[in-house]
């Protein structure tokens, strides 16, 4: 009589056992490439040139655009299942590592040094040297010793090994991908992860997104090859911290500045903007001139004296357009600058409202006896800084470093184990190793020439199915 | 310098022919020997390996050139990257075949680099100047380093298209030797696309439509909406084009690229019937008897070794190399952009190959599939990427 002895599976068991599967993670690994390959088949949201995705797939790439988006493949890798596949990645490789280095780590320890001799002649390499005595044996272990084996004898039997920690290469590469994921979530930690652009004028002082300094755009150079594709852009930046000049550096795309664990990258450019215009306030039909005045775009005042004369600005629109409900600015960049003006001083009772266009856009016939005529100004570049910072950074590059000597582990190194038996006048010496077949013969036949003893060295039966 | 460069790079596109021949000749009749399921190399196949290797150093020599005469490293538009890349196969087949006595694999990477190298020699071979965002010595060595991983992956490639060649009984016209076969023919069409590529172009071919603007640089047998047919050129007497994309293929150069590839297509069906009819049967029988007697397991065993010796070298240029990249060049070391995001494609598929293995009944032939089919994943994220979808690294 045979009883079956289950292994009650409650939820936990089962949950460890999904996720110690390696079919399980091959299914998983195989979801996330064939989610990242969705996702590319359309540029990414954060790609396309509309703030309006809703309305920029359909009208762009037609109903697969509109299905593209409707399913959310247009920010995939944001997206609640793609980030769920990550996770579930990363309680996979813990799992299934925790599943199996343990066991792995007991049974190199509990090795045989004598195992049955069956044992030995069923290994993938397997040659038994006759006329063989006991100084075969002693010069063999000597060779192996002088190769770097670890051997350990008991009587006329021994068992050699080297590189014993290749079969933890694996383990050390999965621990590295979980390092790098922590790493990459890390962002989520309040603090720990800024991107954010800024913008700053050329003289301008701006503060720095998520810290305690300030950046000044002494200059800005951009410079173009003939073609007109860019050659050099560059920002003439200084960073002020608690009122102090502390820091003085171009920042070149590729160079940023690095300061107190932000990185400020040049990352785009606005082209000349008005920053200030002189003008000169004079009567329409004398031309007589009643006085002169600077106007600042980034510092508006409500009144500008000229001469005697006060110019008084009722409205302001920087960046003007004619909406449905009247005039209206489009944003706050002097891009289009329209005021509404009146001019009071002697000899005038009742002043007039009247329109002011700096770029001189529109001739409207104004009532008014005066206009304002500019004679002069400045225009200025505004640079596009990225203001990065990201403490994941060390953890991910760590984790990188652990993945890479995981990987040289596993496949330029190789556990090499070879086991020797003498019996009656035999020496039966059997090899495996973990990888690299042809590396594990050739060494075996080199061995067996140095001792004196030439052998012809094949595989046995792998792959012979 | 760069004139010297071009001479060289013309003689390293030489001798990759002469070697591929060499190869060839040397494996085809009963030149070769093969016993107890292995190969000994003979004449042709030992000069081919020497000139396997004049074509490695010549070319590295015409790379330094390029770099001093250009002032950048070459590895900056398709045609630099895909000569890179035909190197790093040809490379990787000559220290591999230091190691692991497998005359026989020449005539296969061989082929292989000199079909890679002559599809680099389509796009046009100018000395740019650089965008900013290139300057970076990480760009230098994330680009090589990757090319280099994936000229090994290439060499996989070539292993597991001989082991399946081994395994697989051709002469029973069952479905794995159709496969095989069509892998040859797809061969055919890669070469026969660098084929009419390279004779127009070494014509200076180029027709301009005056509807759309387009440029073809290949005689023009399909129009775009709004064409008049027969308007644009003729080859062989026959006004061209002959037809028009339907009316919703109206992105940006979708006319040309279709017209690209049918020509491609029905370039490769004629090459392939010739020589289909020259050789009087499947062409597979024929290759197949290059590698017939050779051991299964070994070249299974090379294959995976390729891969196991160039998937980190892919980790560490494609995946690593390129963070540490975009994160000094762009301030991010992940964005997802195609380019990225497919590098990361084609390492989870080499990662899926590894895991696989680990699973009973996915050594051998099935392996082999995934190896040869990783081929064109690898020409995806190098050409396809940038013909089909564009990102920050629109090289081409
Ligand atoms: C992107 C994620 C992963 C990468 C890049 C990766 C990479 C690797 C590599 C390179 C190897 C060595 C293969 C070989 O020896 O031929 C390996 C082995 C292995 N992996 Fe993964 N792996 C990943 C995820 C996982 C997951 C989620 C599991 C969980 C089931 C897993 C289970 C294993 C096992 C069991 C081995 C064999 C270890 C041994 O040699 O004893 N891997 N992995």
């Amino acid at each position: 009589m045979t009883t079956v002895v289950r292994r009650r599976r409650t939820l936990t068991t089962w949950l460890w056992d999904f996720f110690a599967s390696i079919k399980v993670a091959i299914v998983i690994i195989a979801l996330i490439a064939i989610s990242a390959v969705i996702g590319t088949i359309l540029p990414q949201e954060n790609f396309i040139p509309s703030l309006n995705p809703g309305a920029y797939y359909p009208q762009t790439y037609g109903t697969f655009g509109e299905i593209y988006y409707t399913l959310g493949f247009s920010h995939m890798y944001t997206s609640w299942w793609f980030v769920s596949l990550m996770l579930l990645l990363g309680i996979s490789l813990i799992i299934c590592s925790l599943e199996r280095v343990v066991p792995l780590y007991k049974s190199l320890q509990r090795q045989q040094i004598k195992p049955a001799l069956s044992v030995i002649q069923r290994k993938e390499i397997y040659v038994p040297a006759a006329g063989a005595d006991e100084t075969a044996v002693d010069k063999l272990i000597e060779e192996l010793t002088r190769r770097k084996y670890k051997v350990r004898r008991e009587g006329t039997s021994f068992m050699a090994e080297r590189m014993r920690i290749s079969r933890f290469g694996a383990y050390i590469l999965h621990i590295g991908l979980i390092i790098i994921i922590l790493g990459a979530l890390s962002r989520l930690i309040p603090g720990w992860y800024v991107s954010k652009n800024i913008w700053v004028e050329e003289g301008q002082t701006v503060s720095v997104t998520g810290s305690e300094f300030f950046v000044r755009n002494d200059d800005f150079i951009v410079e173009f090859y003939d073609d007109g594709r860019p050659k050099h852009f560059e920002t003439k930046a200084v960073i002020i911290d608690g009122g102090q000049e502390t820091v003085k550096q171009s920042i070149i795309v590729n160079s940023p500045l690095k300061y107190k664990g932000f990185m400020l990258f040049q990352a785009n450019y606005l082209p000349p903007m008005l920053r200030t215009l002189d003008l000169e306030l004079t009567e329409k039909d004398s031309k007589q001139t009643l006085g002169k005045f600077t106007m600042d775009f980034s510092n508006m005042q409500t009144e500008y004296k000229a001469g005697e004369y006060t110019v008084r600005a009722l409205d302001y629109f920087p960046d003007f357009v004619f909406g449905n409900d009247g005039p209206t600015t489009r944003s706050t960049d002097p891009n289009n600058p329209v005021l509404l003006i009146q001019v009071e001083g002697p000899g005038i009772e009742k002043p007039l409202k009247q329109w002011f266009f700096p770029l001189n856009q529109m001739v409207l016939e104004q009532e008014s006896k005066y206009e304002l005529v500019p004679f002069g100004g400045r225009m200025v570049e505004t640079t596009g800084l990225r203001v990065q910072k990201d403490n994941g950074i060390p953890i991910v590059y760590g984790g990188s470093v652990v993945v890479l000597a995981g990987l040289v582990l596993v496949f330029y190194f190789q556990h090499k184990r070879i086991w020797g038996q003498l019996h009656d006048g035999v020496l039966h010496v059997g090899a495996h190793t973990s990888k690299n077949w042809f590396g594990m013969r050739k060494d075996m036949e080199k061995i067996f020439q140095s001792v004196g003893m030439p052998v012809e060295v094949s595989l046995n039966k792998r792959g012979k199915k | 310098m760069l004139v010297a460069a071009e001479w060289l790079y013309g003689t390293a596109f030489f001798s990759y022919l002469v070697t591929s021949i060499l190869y060839i000749a040397g494996v085809t009749g009963k030149k070769i020997k093969i016993e107890n399921g292995t190969a000994a190399s003979n004449k042709w196949t030992r000069v081919g390996y020497w000139v396997a290797i004049f074509a490695v150093a010549v070319q590295l020599a015409g790379f330094l050139a390029r770099w001093i005469g250009g002032g950048h490293a070459p590895v900056s538009n398709m045609f630099e990257y895909m000569s890179f890349w035909a190197w790093a196969i040809m490379l990787a087949f000559v220290v591999i075949s230091a190691f692991y006595h497998f005359p026989i694999l020449g005539a296969f990477a061989a082929p292989t680099a000199l079909a890679v190298l002559g599809y680099a020699n389509v796009f046009p071979d100018v000395n740019m100047s650089l965008i900013p965002a290139l300057k970076s010595y990480w760009l230098y060595i994330h680009v090589t380093t990757a090319a280099l991983g994936e000229g090994v992956l290439t060499i996989a490639f070539a292993a597991a298209l001989m082991h399946l060649l081994v395994i697989t009984e051709v002469n029973m016209p069952d479905k794995r030797s159709k496969w095989l076969e069509f892998v040859l023919f797809l061969f055919i069409t890669l070469i026969g696309f660098v084929f009419i590529s390279l004779m127009y172009k070494v014509q200076g071919y180029h027709v301009s439509d005056p509807v759309t603007g387009n440029v073809y640089k290949l005689p023009p047998v399909i129009g775009s909406t709004g064409t008049d047919v027969g308007s644009l050129a003729t080859l062989f007497g026959i006004p061209l084009p002959l037809f028009n994309v339907p009316s919703w293929m109206t992105w940006g150069k979708a006319p040309i690229r279709l017209n690209t590839l049918l020509l491609t297509f029905v370039v490769s069906i004629i090459l392939y019937l010739v020589l289909r009819l020259l050789n009087r049967k499947p062409l597979v029988r024929t290759v197949s008897a290059w590698v017939k007697g050779l051991d299964a397991p070994s070249l299974d065993e090379l294959s995976y070794r390729a891969i196991a010796i160039g998937y980190p070298i892919f980790t560490l240029g494609a995946i690593v190399f390129a963070m540490i990249w975009a994160q000094e060049a762009w301030g991010s070391y992940w964005s997802w952009d195609p380019k990225e995001t497919w590098a990361l494609i084609t390492w989870l598929y080499y990662t899926l190959y590894l895991h696989l293995r680990l699973q009973r009944g996915w050594e051998g032939e099935r392996a082999s599939w995934l190896a040869v089919a990783g081929f064109v994943v690898i020409l995806f994220l190098l050409v396809g990427v940038n013909f089909l979808i564009v990102g920050l690294h629109a090289y081409a």
